[in-house]
């Protein structure tokens, strides 16, 4: 009887077992693979140099302002910053290419601050909350006479790729991981007129008469004037000569 | 020393019993689900063709294809061949989405293979879509690109066993026994496959597979 229920049960489960493969049930498989490459792209249009020629009264009283010399645009699908770093062989002082004139006046200074450079962008910085400095950015107008040093002045440094701190401007973003833009596409996201991912940059010099540069500071909370008056003494000026700097703009992934 | 008969008994209940442990543990990673009837003939007389690459890759690699996507035509041909055993065989066909959970994905997310930077922001499994289409439009929504359920397991129905559509009519949801062989237009399906990923997701490689699977279901 035990032997009968045994091979009972045997045969059950072949019977089982067998149904299970008399159905109909197929199978095919394809696997999917998605490689997210990451694009950082900064295209910019503008000049190879960006030419100031001061030989008129009126280009020293009033500066010279280039509206519009540099057009920034932004593809990137990761979070990202962008800044503009003036820089130069010493990371201090323009360039100096050649002087004009051999006079050997201890007022007539060779050493013109980077920071002399003003520069604008169109597009106001929406994410610059870490910002410990006297402006988060460029947005605010090129005001006419009487200036407020630090307003607009370029941030400059002899280690252009590291990090501009937390009292420097940016453009978008700024020196803390909160603050960044978001990945997008001047293609895609606003307007000409009203995205974070298109910039026009106008640039000005003002080097007023005597040349002594008074909108020139740094962006310290209370910005330090880097007039040649005020960084050397009482009636210095610019000597006059060929001056040159470096504009760079960098755009990186949020850090 | 020979076993006594309740030892043989014995091993032969345990050979049983890791066999059928075995063809459970294989169902349930399938996901196909199991037949409830056997009207149809099983396979091999009747199966599931899959010509085309195993591998379907999507490299974006330029804003534009981030933007707009890329759309992979052609990339699948299922071809079926459905014998009968009686005038009630009728079959779906379902593709299901895995994310390979054993590797710690998340239920919503694909598996990912190799992180390009730090971000968090895995690609959701919706990401996915499919067109399936043939001669006949017998797929139950053909020609239209249908994305996944942001949910591993989760399934899009191309022929459903609602009703036993015969083969030959050239219609919607043909689920009957028939072949590519002789009704090309209706037991073939093309599958396209696009991704249009935008850029809200880390850059990084990521995989998810899809299982098509011609089940006797009643």
């Amino acid at each position: 009887m035990i032997k009968k229920t045994k091979l009972a049960l045997a045969l059950g489960f072949l019977a089982i077992s067998g149904t299970s493969f008399g159905q109909l049930q197929d199978e095919k498989n394809v696997t999917m693979t998605m490689d997210l490459q990451p694009i950082l792209q900064l295209e910019m249009n503008t000049p190879d140099q960006v030419d100031f020629v001061f030989d008129k009264l009126g280009d020293y009283y009033g500066g010279i302002t280039k509206y519009g010399a540099t057009i920034l645009k932004v593809n990137s699908t990761v979070a990202w910053d962008l800044y503009a770093v003036g820089t130069s062989n010493d990371g201090t002082y323009w360039d100096k290419q050649m002087e004009y004139g051999t006079g050997t006046d201890p007022n007539a200074i060779d050493q013109l601050p980077l920071e002399l450079l003003e520069l604008h962008q169109s597009e106001a910085n929406a994410n610059a909350a870490s910002g410990t400095g006297f402006r988060g950015d460029y947005s605010s107008a090129l005001a006419a006479a009487p200036y407020t040093p630090g307003e607009n002045n370029i941030y400059a440094s002899a280690t252009p790729y590291v990090l501009p701190a937390l009292t420097e401007k940016y453009i978008q973003g700024h020196n803390g991981t909160a603050d960044f833009a978001a990945g997008g596409s001047y293609l895609t996201q606003g307007s000409a007129t009203n995205s974070i991912y298109y910039y026009a940059i106008d640039y000005r010099i003002v080097p007023g008469l005597p040349a002594t540069f008074p909108t020139a500071a740094d962006n310290a909370l209370v910005p330090n004037q880097l007039d040649l008056e005020t960084a050397n003494a009482v009636g210095s000026y610019a000597q006059p000569g060929v001056y040159t700097m470096n504009v760079k703009y960098v755009l990186i992934e949020n850090q | 020393m020979k076993p006594t008969p309740n030892q043989t008994f014995s091993f032969l209940l345990l050979q049983f019993t890791l066999l059928f442990t075995l063809l459970n543990c294989l169902e349930v990673k399938a996901q196909c689900g199991s037949p409830t009837t056997a009207n149809c003939q099983a396979v091999p007389s009747s199966e599931l063709i899959q010509s085309g690459n195993g591998n379907v890759d999507f490299v974006f690699d330029s804003f534009s294809k981030y933007s707009g996507g890329i759309t992979q035509s052609g990339t699948t041909t299922l071809r079926l061949k459905v014998l009968p055993n009686n005038a009630s065989c009728k079959w779906t066909l379902r593709v299901y989405i895995e994310n390979n959970p054993s590797s710690g994905s998340d239920v919503n997310d694909w598996e990912t293979l190799s992180n390009y930077g730090t971000g968090t922001n895995t690609p959701t499994l919706d990401l996915l879509a499919l067109k399936v289409y043939n001669g006949c439009g017998t797929p139950i929504n053909s020609g239209i690109y249908q994305n996944f359920a942001a949910i591993n397991g989760s399934y899009i129905d191309i022929i459903n066993d609602a009703t036993l559509i015969p083969a030959g009519s050239c219609t919607t949801n043909v689920n009957s026994a028939g072949s590519y062989l002789t009704e090309p237009s209706e037991y073939t399906f093309m599958v396209d496959y696009r991704i249009v990923p935008g850029l809200n997701f880390t850059p990084g490689y990521y995989q998810v597979v899809l299982h098509f699977c011609l089940v006797e279901q009643s």
